[in-house]
């Protein structure tokens, strides 16, 4: 599962640009589904009818895009001025590799002048190490999107850090689920939603289109098992998290139970999580169109949009087995 | 276009009161469009046609412009108000404004004389404006005026040196005549049968007073276009040190139309950010990038995130002293403007 | 001619303090055919006569300051943009987005710069940009405006003068010009063959910058007797702090301890006598008007202060109401009527 999961974790996908993950994704799945497009805003939809008459519809969704970059003003010794797309933690990505979608390397770095504790976001630049305006023109253009350095490596036991794990992790647990479901009971919808991270833009219109009667989102949660954190009833390795609520969406009742009952049956330990801040595409499922019974899985994860993601790959697992058991169950 | 530009700018259409220039642009586009109609929240939609099937196309300018409402009306006659959208509050003391009906007031400012060191270094708080329109009282004052009624800055159109040219609501007003003149076009392609496109031409409402949905959604949820085109002022400030503030400036006034990758609330489509830069190049329109993807985002954020999702391009007018009494732009931009409309929607591919 | 229309024209007279010759054509063509002779002085006093035609008549002069605030090209930058400095009391408020006219050798319009709210930081939102970080945009290269526009170059606020619904009028410059209205209209209605003085009418200079012409004109004159007509502060919120009087209640005389009581007094009686509605204001050690000058200069001249209420003092949209200005005239009259008027000759005549 982790050289998987790496083949996943490595391909860029910054808001707004996901070409590049995209393929990647619907070569991995298309094998399972009958059919695979990308809409618009280039969401990309796998699709597999399900069995008997009008099978009601279930979409899942998990976000592709990461945060990122876009050169937005070259200055006249070419030194790259960005803009943030997506919640950029500034303190984790400072001084750190950054590589544009061409190949191009460079680092991030604040101005020297500025004391720390000052950095804000227009303090930042990328140094490509170009000579001047015009060799950084020849190799970026204006609008092209960079990001932090992927990476993925193995720590104690069945733990891994790396990124982006956010939501890299998600579409990982689609695919798999994808695989493993023994039948397909619903018409079911693989979403790899675009535009996440600056605002939960492609989850909106593919619910639109699909207009799902179920929706389960798959992202990243928290956890509250490190040292002098905020305190939150979620712990690395005790099993995916159900989503109760977040700061945008409050699970429906339906999809939490149904979600418990079938990790139960299938004895896949399990948390419930309660996020105070942050939101997933799961809002934008529940009010798209005319409104879904929705609800979301959560990996528990350290140090989110860090370099330095952390999850436990059986929590993984176990989210993997309700995503296949949701396939299978006969919704109506 | 310059007499259609000033026409424009001197009618008042505060956020929700847009008809006086609605009314203005219908005359102006109806001998030229298949139908010209009113959505259900007052956006205004014009239609050109091909016989044929063809891709659905929507370009978009907003009405409306910044202004105010009346808020109270105390003993004295004085009117209090509620700024509508981000009309630039510093700029109202000592101006002139005018009502809908025609009545103008001037508003308030404390005498100098009198002023602490404190009060002369920050802008009057928009809660102590008042409107003074001379009543002795409050029943003098409901004569002329009443609560709910909508105003504007006084309309000015004023040209500067160099076809340069300042005016209230200026800004988006260039936007509205540039998309009047991309209708001719557009109806000149058609009679000659080289039109390619559905094309829908929409003036839209309320894009001022935007917290969280801008109205002209609905218009993109009933046309259903494939590929949208925002037209929008662009704020700009350009005239600071540049060694100082250089993260700030947007985008500089007569360099020509501004296409932003990304900002605040849309990330444009790849492809149709690289075609608009390509078509720039090729058709010699003067064009820049904003500095930052952090501005403030337009109508774009609402259209592309409509329905099932739009492909969305937005190519701005730069505009000094935005949401003013006197905003200001350069007419080579607003030139460079239409060029590109014209050459984006009607060019062969 | 109607004061209406005489403050309208004044208005629209370029009188920069320190400026005041930069119209002296119109102006004498707009005045001195109402009068026997006109003087003009080297430091901005415009003196406009008439005469009863007797012998050593004494000298009667009714001053209203004619200069009023402005602003100065400062320096040009590098784009073209004109820094600007004030003359006289210019408040900061009103200048973000205000419409200039720049005085060079030809009326070239200008717009004040602002920063777009958009761009603004927090702490920007708060505060005022200091006069000396203001730009003003009149659309030219730094190369055409330093010829059109030289270093020095007077700047005035954009003359538009409204008539509001209720009467009031609102425009630049109406201080004092409402003032020069009214005794214009009180010095022209007088006969002068019923008069025993001559009357001196001085449209005084640098009163804005620290009262410095108007003592030479009364070495000149030598005047018996003075009248000082300047505005004063209309009540409005804020201005409790300061002496202020109802607005639309007739002029107002000035009780103070600086000038010549028994002329104060004889104002007071002869607007009782006549019917004319006056206020009174206690300005105890100081006046702040030309009032104190004259009374002290050229050997001392008995002086009063008659002052008409305005709103919004020093900003580009003062506010006056014309019941207020006729009532002023009609004082002024009266007491040159009462205190120099020949009984027996107008009989005759």
């Amino acid at each position: 599962m982790f050289t998987q999961l790496k083949k996943i974790v490595m391909p860029m996908g910054v808001s707004g640009d996901e070409g590049d993950i995209s393929a990647v994704l619907a070569a991995e799945i298309a094998p399972y589904v009958d059919k695979v497009y990308n809409d618009a805003l280039g969401n990309l939809i796998a699709f597999k009818k399900g069995k008997g008459k009008k099978p009601k519809k279930l979409m899942f969704a998990a976000h592709m895009d990461e945060i990122g970059f876009m050169a937005s003003y070259i200055d006249e010794k070419g030194f790259i001025r960005v803009s943030r797309l997506g919640g950029i933690n500034y303190q984790a990505a400072s001084f750190s590799e950054v590589i544009f979608k061409n190949g191009t390397k460079g680092v991030l770095v604040p101005e020297a002048r500025i004391p720390q504790r000052d950095y804000r976001p227009e303090n930042y630049y990328v140094d490509i190490g170009a000579k001047s305006k015009k060799d950084a023109m020849r190799r970026v253009k204006i609008g092209d999107t960079c990001r932090v350095a992927p990476s993925l490596f193995k720590l104690a036991g069945s733990r891994v850090a790396g990124r982006p794990i956010d939501d890299r992790i998600g579409c990982m647990m689609l695919a798999e689920a994808a695989k493993a479901a023994a039948s397909f009971e619903n018409d079911t919808y693989f979403v790899f939603t675009v535009q996440e991270e600056v605002g939960v833009r492609g989850a909106k219109t593919s619910a639109f289109s699909i207009t799902p009667d179920y929706a389960v989102a798959v992202d990243i949660g928290g956890a509250g098992d490190m040292p002098s954190c905020a305190p939150l009833a979620v712990n690395l390795g005790e099993g995916i998290a159900i989503k109760l609520k977040d700061a945008m969406v409050i699970c429906n009742p339906k999809m939490i139970a149904m979600m418990k009952e079938i990790a139960e049956e299938e004895k896949v330990p399990y948390q419930t999580e309660i996020l105070e801040g942050g939101g997933t595409d799961t809002c934008m499922l529940q009010q798209a169109a005319g409104g879904c019974i929705a609800g979301a899985l959560s990996v528990p994860t350290r140090y989110g949009h860090s370099a330095v993601e952390v999850i436990d790959m059986n929590d993984v697992a176990g989210g993997i087995r309700i995503l296949a058991g949701l396939c299978q169950k006969k919704l109506n | 276009m310059k007499e259609l530009l000033k026409t424009l700018s001197l009618e008042c259409a505060p956020s929700g009161r847009e008809k006086a220039v609605a009314q203005r642009i219908e005359k102006e586009i109806t001998p030229y469009c298949d139908s010209v109609t009113y959505d259900k929240i007052g956006n205004l939609i014009a239609v050109i046609k091909p016989r044929k099937k063809c891709p659905r196309v929507m370009v978009c300018a907003h009405m409306d412009e910044v202004g105010f409402m009346v808020k109270n009306i105390n003993n004295e006659g004085r009117i209090n108000i509620v700024v509508l959208g981000n009309a630039e509050t510093r700029t109202l003391s000592g101006r002139r404004v005018r009502f809908l009906d025609g009545t103008v007031g001037v508003v308030s400012t404390k005498p100098i004389h009198v002023m602490t060191s404190n009060e002369e270094e920050r802008p009057t708080y928009e809660d102590r404006i008042y409107i003074e329109i001379g009543a002795k009282n409050r029943t003098e004052a409901e004569t002329l005026v009443k609560i709910g009624d909508f105003g504007t800055f006084e309309p000015k159109f004023t040209p500067l040196a160099g076809e340069t040219y300042a005016g209230k609501a200026i800004g988006g007003r260039a936007c509205v005549s540039s998309l009047i003149s991309l209708i001719k076009e557009t109806h000149a392609a058609k009679k000659a049968k080289t039109l390619q496109k559905e094309c829908y031409f929409v003036f839209s409402v309320k894009r001022e007073i935007v917290k969280r949905m801008f109205a002209v959604e609905t218009a993109a949820f009933n046309i259903r276009p494939e590929t949208a085109l925002v037209l929008d002022a662009f704020p700009v400030c350009d005239y600071y040190p540049k060694d100082e503030k250089e993260q700030e400036i947007g985008a500089v006034c007569g360099n020509g139309i501004v296409i932003s990758p990304a900002d605040s609330k849309t990330v444009y489509n790849r492809t149709l950010f690289a075609n608009a830069v390509g078509l720039c190049e090729k058709e010699g329109i003067a064009y820049q990038y904003p500095r930052t993807a952090s501005v403030e985002g337009n109508e774009s954020g609402a259209i592309h995130k409509s329905t099932d999702g739009v492909k969305t391009l937005s190519v701005c007018l730069p505009t000094r002293n935005l949401h003013s009494g006197a905003e200001i732009i350069k007419y080579r931009d607003l030139e460079a403007l239409t060029a590109f409309t014209k050459a984006w929607l009607l060019k062969e591919e | 001619m109607e004061q209406k229309e005489l403050l309208f024209a004044l208005s629209e007279k370029m009188s920069v303090v320190g400026f005041e010759y930069y119209d002296e054509e119109a102006l004498t063509a707009l005045i001195a055919p109402y009068f026997d002779e006109h003087e003009y002085d080297t430091i901005g006093n415009h003196i406009f006569i008439r005469r009863c035609g007797k012998e050593n008549a004494p000298r009667v002069l009714v001053d209203a300051h004619y200069d009023e605030i402005g602003l100065m090209v400062k320096s040009i930058t590098d784009e073209g943009f004109l820094h600007i400095c004030n003359l006289g009391g210019v408040d900061t408020r009103i200048l973000p987005a205000a419409e200039l006219v720049v005085y060079g050798k030809e009326k070239i319009p200008g717009i004040v710069l602002t920063k777009p709210r958009e761009l603004m930081t927090k702490e920007e939102k708060k505060k005022l940009v200091p006069m000396e970080e203001l730009l003003v945009d009149i659309g030219m290269t730094k190369e055409e405006a330093e010829i059109a526009a030289p270093i020095g170059t007077p700047v005035g606020f954009e003359p538009v003068c409204t008539e509001l619904k209720t009467g009031y009028l609102a425009g630049k410059g109406f201080d004092n010009k409402c003032s020069a209205a009214a005794v214009f209209d009180a010095l022209t209605s007088l006969d002068m063959k019923t008069l025993s003085c001559d009357l001196y009418f001085s449209l005084s200079g640098r009163e804005e910058v620290g009262h410095r012409a108007i003592s030479s004109a009364v070495y000149r004159i030598r005047p018996d007797l003075a009248l000082v007509l300047d505005v004063t502060f209309g009540n409005a919120p804020g201005s409790e702090k300061i002496c202020s009087s109802d607005m639309r209640s007739g002029p107002v005389v000035s009780l103070t301890a600086t000038l010549d009581t028994d002329l104060t007094d004889f104002i007071l009686e002869t607007a009782k006598k006549h019917d004319i509605p006056v206020q009174s204001v206690v300005e105890a050690m100081s006046t702040s008007t030309h009032a104190d000058d004259i009374y002290l200069a050229a050997g001392g001249v008995p002086t009063a202060l008659i002052s008409i209420p305005v709103w919004f003092m020093h900003t580009a949209n003062e506010m006056v109401h014309p019941d207020d200005m006729k009532a002023s005239a009609a004082l002024v009259a009266a007491v040159i009527r009462d205190k120099y008027g020949i009984a027996e000759e107008k009989e005759e005549a």
